[in-house]
C-alpha cells in the first residue's frame, strides 16, 4: 500500500512537470505579449517596451525562462504577477480556499441529490418516478450553467431575496453557485447510481438476502447500495475534476472571486506567472482527487488490493 | 533614459483602450487647451463645508465588469484601476468645468517665456490621508517614480525631462521642448501625487495600500470581489464643480467586481448594488423610463470610433501606402458612402453616442464639426458608382471583381461591447455595394499582437484620450491608419503640441485633421457617452469636466 502510494505520487510529479512545461510553452506560443499589453492599444516606444520585457524576464530564451521559473517554484516561489506585482503564491492562497469551498459544496449537493435520485429511480425501475428522475437528469446535464445560474439568481436572489446575487464571502454567496456547479454532476451521479443499483439488484446475494426475509429497506441500503457505490465513487472523483474547470464559468456568472475568475483575468492580460500557478494547483488537485478515489476503492471493495 | 521619449515626442503617448478608459472617465466635455502664462488657481468656495450632512450618508455599491490589477498609478493604466485610484489621489491641476484648468494641489503655476520651464506653487494646507504634508518633496518623488521606464504611463509625460524642488512648496518641470499639452497630462490621475512615506514603507505593496490626498481612502480590498473605500477625514478641496468641499458624505463607496453584465443587472434590481458603470447601450436604455432607476450621462466625449484601412510599410522607410484594394481613394470613399453611420448610432448605440465625422473626439480641444463635410455621406449609389469607376465591376454572387480578383476584404474588430453587432451591420452594408467581407473578432490581447502582421484590410477601433494628441496615438498604432506617416501630418502634429497659443494650436490641429480626411485615411464614426445607471435612492452624483463621476456630494437616501 505504502509503496503503491509512493509510486502514484512519483507518477504525479512527472505529470506535474509535464503540465508545467506544456502550459509554459502554450502560453508563449499563444498570441499576445504581456509586456505589450500593459500599454493598451497604442504601442510604447520600442526602447520602453524592451525595458519592460527585460523587467519581466521575457527577453531571455525560453529554456532559460523555464529553468528560472522551475528553480524558483521548487523553492516555493511562484514569482510575482506581471500586473499586480503581488506574490503569486499569496494570490493563490487567497483564491484557492474559496474555490475549494465552492467545489466541495457543489460536490456535497451533487452527491446527496445524485445518489438519492439514483437509488430512488433504480429501486423503482420502470415507474413514473424512474422516468421523471431520468428525464430530470438529462435536463441536468444538458442545461448550460451560465443560463441555469442566471435563472437561479433571478428566482432566489432577485425574486425571493434569499441569497446574494454575487460575491464570495458568506454562505449566502456560496449556495447558488454551488447548486449551479453541482447540477450536472448530480445528473451524472444519478444516472450512474441508478444503473449500478439496477445491476446489483439482479445479483444472487440480493435474492438470498430477500429470501432470508430481510426488510426491503435493509436490502437496498445495507446490501445493494454498498456495492452499487463502487462505480459511483469513481464518477464522483471524476466529477470533482470537471468541477474545477466548470468553476471558471460559474465563478464568472456569480462574480465569485475564486481561481476560475482569476484564471480568466490572468488569461486576458497574459499574466503568465498567475496562469501557470493556477494550472499547477488545479492539476495537483486533480491528481490528488484521483489518488484518493483509488484508495477509497480498497475500503469499499475488499477484493481490490494495491501492491 | 529620456532620449527615447524625446525622439518619439508625444507620438509616444500611450492610449488606453477607449472602452476601458470610458468605463473610467465616462464621456467628457470640451476643454480649452492649457492656459499658458501665470494663472490663479481656483479659489471657489470657503474651506470645508460644515457638517458632512447629518442625515446624508449611506453605502454606494458600484457594480462593474473589470478587475483591478493595482491601485498604484505607476503600475497600471488599465481603466478599471483608474476608475478607483482617481478617487484616492489628487493631481497638481484639474480641468475646470468651463474649459481650461484650475489648481488642485497646486494653487497656481507659470510658464517661462521659452516654454521650457513650468513652475507650480503648491497649496500649503494639503495633507495625505496619513497626515503627512503634500509638499514639493512629495511631488518630486511622485514624478521621479513615474518617469521610470517600467512605468506604463511614463511616455505620457512627453518631453518632460526633470521635476525639481524649488522650495518646500514650489516645484519646477524642465522640458526638452515646449509642450502645450502639459496641463492636460498632469490633470489625469495617472499623475496623482503619492505619499512618499507610504511608498517607502510598503514598497511593492503600495498598489494594495495606496495613500494619497484624494476624497477617499482604501479601507478593504478583497481581490476579485470588492474594493471598499471610505471618506478621507482630512480631505479638503477647492473644486468648483462640487458643493461639499470637505470629506464626502458617503459612509462607504464599494466597487464590486462582477464579470457578467446580466449578473450586474440582477444585482441592481435586487438592490445588492445601486449603481453600474460601463453598461452597454442596449442594456442602459431599458432603464430610461423606469422611475426606480436613473440613467446618468457624462457631458461630452473623449473617444473616437473609426474605420481605418490596412497599410503597407514602405520598404525604404519612406511614406507608407494603402494596401489594395484601398490603395485607390475611390474604394476608400466607397466604404464611407456605403455605411450608414447615423443608423448605427441610433439603433446599436441607442443614442449613447454623438455622430462624429472628424478624427478628434467631440469633447477634446481642436474638435471642429465643420471638418465633417470632408467625409462622404451615406449614399450607396455613389459607392457603387465609385467602385465602377475604379474598375471593380459587379460579378457573380453580387461580389465585384477586377482583373479576375474578387473585392474580398478582411474586416477586423475587437470582440467587446457592441462592436460585434456593429461589425455585422457594416459587413452587410458593404456587401450590398459589392464587397465580400469576412469579419475577424478578437480579444484585445490577440488583436494587438496579430494586427501588425495580420491580414487586415479594414478595421473598426475606438480610442479614448482627453487631449488632442490622441491623433498622435491614432497614427502611432503600428497597423492600419497607425502606419499613416504622411510627413505633412507628422509635422503639423509636432508643431501643434509645442504651440502655446490656443488659436494657432487649434488651426494646426485643424490642418492635421484635414490631411487625414482629404486622404480619407480613416472614416470617423462616433464619440460614445458611457451611461451610468443608478437606483433612484442614489443622489448627488456630479460629473467632472471629462464626464467622470464625482462622489463629493453623493449620498444614498434611506
Amino acid at each position: 500500500m505504502g509503496r503503491y502510494i509512493a509510486v502514484r505520487l512519483g507518477a504525479a510529479l512527472v505529470t506535474l512537470v509535464a503540465a508545467s512545461m506544456l502550459i509554459f510553452v502554450l502560453l508563449r506560443v499563444a498570441p499576445g505579449d504581456p509586456a505589450r499589453l500593459m500599454y493598451g492599444l497604442t504601442p510604447p516606444p520600442d526602447a520602453q517596451l524592451e525595458e519592460m520585457r527585460a523587467a519581466l524576464g521575457l527577453d531571455q530564451p525560453l529554456p532559460v525562462q523555464y529553468a528560472r521559473y522551475m528553480g524558483a517554484a521548487l523553492r516555493g516561489d511562484f514569482g510575482r504577477s506581471y500586473r499586480s506585482h503581488e506574490p503569486v503564491g499569496s494570490m493563490i492562497a487567497e483564491r484557492f480556499p474559496r474555490t475549494l469551498r465552492l467545489t466541495l459544496a457543489a460536490l456535497v449537493i451533487a452527491t446527496v441529490v445524485g445518489v438519492a435520485a439514483g437509488v430512488a429511480a433504480g429501486v423503482r425501475r420502470g415507474s413514473w418516478l424512474d422516468a421523471a428522475t431520468m428525464a430530470a437528469a438529462v435536463l441536468g446535464v444538458s442545461v448550460p450553467s451560465f443560463w441555469f445560474g442566471m435563472v437561479l439568481i433571478l428566482v432566489f436572489a432577485v425574486g425571493l431575496g434569499w441569497f446574494s446575487v454575487a460575491g464570495s464571502s458568506t454562505w449566502r454567496d456560496v449556495v447558488l453557485p454551488a447548486v449551479t456547479l453541482g447540477i450536472s454532476a448530480a445528473a451524472v451521479i444519478a444516472r450512474v447510481t441508478r444503473a449500478a443499483m439496477v445491476e446489483v439488484l439482479t445479483q444472487d446475494y440480493i435474492r438470498t438476502a430477500r429470501v432470508k426475509g430481510l426488510a426491503e429497506r435493509v436490502v437496498y441500503f445495507r446490501h445493494a447500495l454498498k456495492n452499487a457505490l463502487i462505480p459511483v465513487v469513481s464518477i464522483v472523483g471524476l466529477q470533482m475534476g470537471y468541477m474545477l474547470s466548470g468553476a471558471i464559468v460559474v465563478e464568472n456568472v456569480f462574480g465569485y472571486a475564486g481561481m476560475g475568475q482569476l484564471a480568466v483575468y490572468a488569461l486576458n492580460t497574459r499574466d503568465y506567472p498567475v496562469i501557470q500557478a493556477v494550472v499547477l494547483v488545479s492539476t495537483t488537485c486533480f491528481i490528488l482527487v484521483n489518488l484518493a478515489v483509488d484508495l477509497l476503492y480498497t475500503l469499499l471493495d475488499p477484493r481490490i488490493r494495491y501492491a | 533614459m529620456r532620449a527615447f521619449l524625446r525622439t518619439r515626442g508625444a507620438a509616444a503617448l500611450l492610449l488606453v483602450l477607449a472602452l476601458l478608459a470610458l468605463a473610467a472617465c465616462g464621456g467628457g466635455s470640451g476643454t480649452g487647451g492649457g492656459d499658458s502664462g501665470s494663472q490663479d488657481g481656483s479659489s471657489a468656495g470657503p474651506a470645508p463645508a460644515p457638517g458632512s450632512g447629518e442625515e446624508k450618508g449611506g453605502t454606494l455599491v458600484i457594480g462593474r465588469t473589470g478587475g483591478v490589477d493595482s491601485l498604484d498609478p505607476a503600475r497600471t493604466i488599465a481603466g478599471p484601476a483608474h476608475e478607483v485610484f482617481r478617487l484616492i489621489f489628487d493631481t497638481l491641476v484639474r480641468r475646470s468645468p468651463g474649459g481650461g484648468f484650475e489648481g488642485d494641489l497646486a494653487e497656481r503655476w507659470e510658464v517661462s517665456d521659452d516654454g521650457l520651464a513650468w513652475t507650480f506653487y503648491l497649496r500649503q494646507d494639503r495633507v495625505f490621508s496619513s497626515g503627512n504634508p503634500v509638499n514639493a518633496d512629495a511631488v518630486v518623488f511622485s514624478f521621479q517614480r513615474m518617469m521610470s521606464p517600467e512605468v506604463p504611463a511614463a511616455a505620457f509625460l512627453g518631453p518632460v525631462q526633470a521635476v525639481e524642488k524649488v522650495d518646500d512648496h514650489t516645484v519646477r518641470f524642465i522640458l526638452a521642448e515646449p509642450f502645450a499639452l502639459l496641463l492636460d497630462i498632469l490633470s489625469t490621475e495617472y499623475f496623482g501625487i503619492v505619499d512618499p512615506a507610504a511608498v517607502e514603507e510598503y514598497g511593492d505593496d503600495f498598489g494594495r495600500k495606496p495613500v494619497g490626498s484624494g476624497p477617499f481612502v482604501l479601507k478593504e480590498w478583497v481581490t476579485g470581489e470588492r474594493i471598499v473605500l471610505e471618506p478621507n477625514p482630512l480631505y479638503r478641496t477647492s473644486r468648483s464643480d462640487v458643493e461639499n468641499q470637505g470629506p464626502p458624505h458617503l459612509d462607504q463607496l464599494i466597487f464590486r467586481e462582477i464579470p457578467q453584465v446580466e449578473t450586474q443587472l440582477a444585482g441592481l434590481r435586487s438592490g445588492e448594488i445601486n449603481m453600474i458603470t460601463g453598461l452597454p447601450a442596449e442594456q442602459a436604455v431599458l432603464f430610461e423610463n423606469d422611475p426606480n432607476f436613473r440613467v446618468l450621462r457624462g457631458l461630452g466625449g473623449i473617444s473616437i470610433a473609426y474605420l481605418s484601412f490596412g497599410m503597407v510599410p514602405a520598404e525604404d522607410g519612406g511614406v507608407n501606402t494603402f494596401k489594395p484594394p484601398f490603395d485607390d481613394i475611390r474604394v476608400r470613399q466607397a466604404v464611407a458612402h456605403a455605411v450608414d453611420m447615423d443608423t448605427i448610432v441610433d439603433t446599436v448605440l441607442y443614442g449613447y453616442a454623438t455622430r462624429n465625422k472628424t478624427p478628434l473626439p467631440t469633447g477634446v480641444f481642436g474638435y471642429d464639426p465643420s471638418l465633417g463635410s470632408l467625409v462622404p455621406d451615406y449614399d450607396p449609389e455613389a459607392a457603387a458608382r465609385l467602385l465602377d469607376e475604379a474598375g471593380w465591376t459587379m460579378g457573380p454572387g453580387g461580389v465585384r471583381q477586377k482583373d479576375g480578383r474578387p473585392l474580398a476584404i478582411n474586416f477586423w474588430s475587437l470582440n467587446m461591447g457592441s462592436a460585434p453587432q456593429m461589425a455585422q451591420i457594416i459587413q452587410n452594408q458593404l456587401e450590398q455595394v459589392g464587397f465580400d467581407v469576412e469579419i475577424t473578432l478578437l480579444d484585445v490581447a490577440t488583436y494587438v499582437s496579430q494586427a501588425p502582421t495580420g491580414d487586415l484590410d479594414l478595421e473598426m477601433l475606438d480610442q479614448g484620450w482627453p487631449a488632442p494628441n490622441i491623433l498622435n496615438s491614432i497614427v502611432g498604432l503600428g497597423w492600419g491608419v497607425g502606419l499613416y506617416n504622411n510627413p505633412d501630418l507628422l509635422d503639423l502634429l509636432a508643431r501643434a503640441q509645442s504651440e502655446a497659443d490656443d488659436a494657432r494650436r487649434a488651426a494646426l490641429y485643424r490642418q492635421a485633421q484635414e490631411v487625414l480626411l482629404k486622404d480619407l485615411a480613416l472614416v470617423p464614426m462616433y464619440t460614445a457617452t458611457v451611461p451610468l445607471v443608478t437606483r433612484a435612492e442614489v443622489q448627488g452624483i456630479k460629473f467632472d469636466a471629462l464626464g467622470g463621476p464625482l462622489f463629493h456630494d453623493a449620498y444614498v437616501a434611506p
